[in-house]
């Protein structure tokens, strides 16, 4: 019940194709991902990734009117995001939509450099400036989670630099780098291309035959490999923002996504963060009042994941006094597992969530977007019961030995970012880190 | 053979969305009931609505509705708060308190297999909320911090700031979460009364979609619903007809700016008394605020973000309640560009009220992205509920949504620009500005005025 019925085939271009028929709505996704992220940027130029996104929506050789009009005239939806290991494009159209839409992503594949222009990479830049000021500038905590993935994976580890990228080097992109980046990311060889909803699979395929099958297949290119770990130590850092209240964020590295642990280290999460019954609310929130929020997160991504626990303390309380809560039911987790019930509610909420999931054919998130996500990560779109099976494998043993080998003292970043001026929020001998 | 790049493929004949079958009810005890057939198995959504929400905060008391709702899952009934959510977790299940201006909205999805258990979580819940003194005086301390952390927050202080401006002491003054001060006085009695008035079963509306078998589901929910103890209420007279509340008067301050220290952006509001839902040219008026900035192909996104790269974007929306909600044009921009963004904001609510009226192209383009794009909405068993929900928080007719697409194909040019002339007031603009205090000195010829600085931002 788990499983996603579907079909993939591979184009003579090296473009997979993935369809997944469901005719309960008269809707079609159609997602594209590249495999390509800010982790493929090089020093001098990050944020490029991102930007270059945002020109695939400025028009291309044969529609160099923005991508927007004609797919909203047909009444769909669209959007696109970019993140450290892949780009995704996605548009939601009623059925009598699909050719149109199939029409506009096989142009841009193909054809957007000739409609590329200095205007338009100025005003995007701008447009990308404003969109940093707006999500993490401006925001309260905004830098926080930039400031862990920099110290977490020193240079020139790609995930050092935060996909948004640093302001100078967005403002240093030009028309060469877009052009050398689409020679050697936008292709079908470097794609996956799924179509989900009222369709018939073999309708769907001979479509995207039609407009992709004649695009040139496009250079390989090397996977990014990861630097050795330089068995970098803990350390203890400190932002001051504009915030009312100090958070801490206490983050390790942790294995990969679908490495060994990945799964056991996201069943912890849940158990210590994960609905008003877990451990760290009702340690935190409930018994002793301490934190505001507190939320758990294991991110996984192909060269590295990160484990988080991140805590708002509240007025009267300190971020030292979170800490040992935290470090605590940390270290029982380690030595002592989880209870069965504990293992069972998650299992019962990951099952809900995997239907949540199968809900919607489009959008971030939605069947589409996870058929490519499992295709690009894990080789096949036909993951989701192996997926789900990773977890039900999952022991209170097993827990214990994945929050053993990742959850250690010794590769801990604690980051207190606190309000200006009260440096002394801070856990005890942390370093200040200048923002910029 | 080639594809033919010279033209865009065209649309193929519209699609008719068959709108899911909703099966309506009154149970004795007076719950309206709705069962909508759905094909999602797996899930279940149950939802519960509460026509009251934070306009029915009383005066002093901002926070109220809020508060009540964050408390339900605090120990109800038989369950501790812990064994509340232990079993929610026993069944997949997620549990949302929503408060709205007009509305309460509780609502559980779950494992369809525990549908029975979904409901009695719900029920116990919306009917035997313990409300201990303890839990009130936890709950109300988060509240209390939340809204001091969003002090920091320029977006959400913009919010309030601008819902404050233009309603002042009207019920759409305020934020659901309400005042500090307000909170601050609210006494377990006040909850309780709250409860009693606002929580009563006759006044609820349940709906319920999804679990792959509508008869089974409706068994499962009505027979929940019937076998709950009969409630002591105080009598509501107007249970079925709550009054909107009516039209605040004109804004004394039509320009609020507060200044940010370090602030790279300002934060813009700019917009007027809006429409109830229930207007009578709603459809022309949706097709106008979707050319003007309903979508990303509008005419302020296109103008702020496309041709002058001020903002990571900007929308406009009418957030149509059962009173006159706001109209308001919302984006963050380039502190630089502050004042020409606001000029190019008050231009365009201008130009399209006549000078520019909407093209017959945008009219097309407008209409067709309304009509094509609805069925877009009723693709999720809880999209499907929710939609059934509106009828009701809105006294819509059963038809609505079987008719709107061809209600917004009948829309007309003269009926647009009719809209904007009726809907857009540039006399009743409201700005609100959250940015660095260098841009102070921009705003004063903008037409709104002098700028005001409220004197507080804490209970913004």
């Amino acid at each position: 019940m788990v499983d996603v019925p579907h079909v993939k085939v591979t184009l003579d271009n090296g473009l997979d194709v993935i369809v997944h028929e469901d005719h309960g709505c008269p809707i079609v996704a159609v997602n594209v991902w590249y495999h390509v992220g800010s982790k493929n940027e090089r020093p001098g130029r990050t944020g490029f990734a991102h930007l270059f996104e945002h020109l695939m929506f400025e028009g291309s050789a044969h529609h160099d009117r923005g991508y927007f009009r004609p797919l909203q005239e047909a009444g769909g939806a669209l959007n696109g995001s970019t993140n450290a290991d892949r780009t995704n494009y996605w548009e939601v159209v009623p059925r009598e939509a699909l050719d149109r839409a199939l029409w506009m992503e096989s142009d841009r594949m193909g054809y957007l450099l000739a409609a590329l222009t200095q205007a338009k990479l100025d005003t995007q830049r701008d447009v990308v400036l404003n969109e940093r000021r707006q999500t993490y500038e401006n925001r309260p905590y905004g830098l926080a989670g930039m400031a862990m993935m920099a110290a977490h994976f020193p240079a020139p580890h790609p995930y050092h630099w935060p996909t948004i990228g640093f302001p100078d080097d967005i403002r240093a992109a030009s028309l060469d780098d877009v052009r050398e980046f689409f020679a050697a990311y936008y292709h079908p060889a470097n794609a996956s291309l799924s179509i989900a909803g009222d369709v018939v699979a073999k309708e769907a395929i001979a479509a995207a035959d039609e407009y992709f099958g004649d695009l040139p297949r496009g250079p390989a290119h090397d996977a990014v490999v990861a630097p050795q770990r330089q068995g970098r130590a803990a350390a203890k850092l400190r932002i001051d923002d504009q915030v009312e209240l100090p958070r801490l964020y206490l983050s390790w590295p942790s294995p990969v996504l679908f490495g060994d642990g990945d799964a056991e280290l996201d069943l912890v999460a849940d158990v210590l963060a994960g609905g008003k019954s877990s451990r760290l609310y009702r340690a935190l929130l409930h018994d002793r009042q301490m934190a505001t929020d507190v939320a758990v997160h294991q991110g996984s991504r192909e060269l590295s994941g990160l484990f988080s626990v991140v805590a708002t303390a509240a007025p009267g309380h300190t971020l030292g006094e979170i800490e040992t809560v935290v470090a605590d039911e940390i270290a029982r987790v380690s030595a002592d597992g989880v209870t069965d019930e504990e293992l069972r509610r998650a299992w019962r909420r990951l099952e809900a969530d995997f239907a949540w999931r199968r809900q919607s054919v489009g959008g971030f998130g939605g069947i589409s977007d996870q058929l490519n996500a499992y295709n690009v990560f894990a080789g096949t779109p036909g993951f989701f019961a192996a997926d789900f099976d990773r977890y039900m494998r999952a022991t209170p043993a097993s827990l214990s030995g994945a929050a053993t080998s990742a959850l250690s003292p010794d590769t801990r970043i604690a980051l207190s970012v606190v309000p200006r001026g009260d440096g002394a929020a801070a856990l005890a001998g942390s370093t200040p880190l200048e923002m910029g | 053979m080639p594809v033919d790049r010279s033209a865009l493929p065209p649309l193929g004949e519209p699609t008719s969305l068959t709108f899911p079958v909703i099966a309506r009810e009154t149970l004795p005890g007076g719950v309206q009931l709705r069962t909508v057939d759905h094909r999602q198995r797996a899930l279940v959504s149950l939802v519960l609505l509460l026509r009251s929400g934070s306009a029915a905060d009383p005066r002093g008391r901002e926070g109220l509705a809020g508060l009540t709702a964050g408390l339900l899952d605090e120990g109800s009934g038989r369950y501790t708060a812990l064994a509340l959510h232990e079993a929610l977790g026993d069944i997949g299940g997620h549990l949302g308190t929503d408060v709205f201006s007009d509305a309460t909205v509780l609502s559980v999805t779950a494992l369809a297999r525990h549908a029975a258990d979904a409901l009695r979580v719900l029920m116990e819940v919306a009917t035997a909320p313990r409300l201990d003194a303890d839990d009130v005086d936890r709950v109300r301390a988060l509240r209390i911090s939340r809204i001091a952390q969003l002090r920091h927050s320029a977006g959400t202080v913009a919010d309030r700031l601008f819902l404050r401006a233009l309603y002042g002491q009207h019920p759409y003054g305020h934020a659901p979460i309400g005042t500090e001060s307000a909170l601050a006085s609210i006494r377990p009695e006040d909850l309780r009364a709250f409860h009693a008035t606002h929580y009563a079963p006759r006044t609820w509306t349940v709906v319920a979609a999804g679990g792959g078998n509508a008869s089974e589901l409706r068994s499962i929910v009505g027979d929940g619903i019937e076998s709950l103890p009969p409630v002591a209420s105080p009598s509501v007279g107007r249970l079925h007809h709550v009054s909107p509340p009516a039209d605040p008067p004109l804004p004394p301050d039509r320009l609020v700016f507060v200044p940010r220290e370090g602030a790279v952006q300002s934060e813009l509001r700019i917009g007027s008394l809006g429409v109830a839902r229930r207007v009578n040219d709603y459809e022309a008026l949706s097709v106008m605020d979707t050319v003007l900035g309903g979508q990303f192909a509008s005419r302020l996104n296109l103008n702020l973000r496309q041709a002058k790269g001020y903002t990571y974007g900007v929308r406009s929306s009418f957030d149509a309640r059962r009173g006159r909600g706001p109209f308001v044009v919302r984006t963050a921009v380039a502190a630089a560009a502050t004042a020409d963004a606001i000029r190019e904001v008050v231009r365009e609510i201008g130009e399209i009220r006549g000078t520019r009226p909407v093209t017959d192209d945008e009219l097309e383009v407008a209409r067709s992205a309304l009509t094509r794009g609805f069925s877009r909405s009723f693709e999720t068993a809880g999209q499907v509920a929710r939609a059934a929900m509106r009828l009701a928080v809105f006294d819509l007719p059963d038809d609505e949504y079987t008719t709107f697409v061809p209600r917004i194909a009948r829309v007309t040019r003269d009926a647009v620009t009719m809209a904007a002339e009726r809907h857009l007031d540039l006399n009743g603009l409201v700005a609100v500005v959250v940015g660095p205090p260098a841009v102070k000195a921009s705003l004063v010829d903008l037409g709104f005025g002098e700028p005001v600085e409220p004197p507080d931002r804490l209970t913004a």
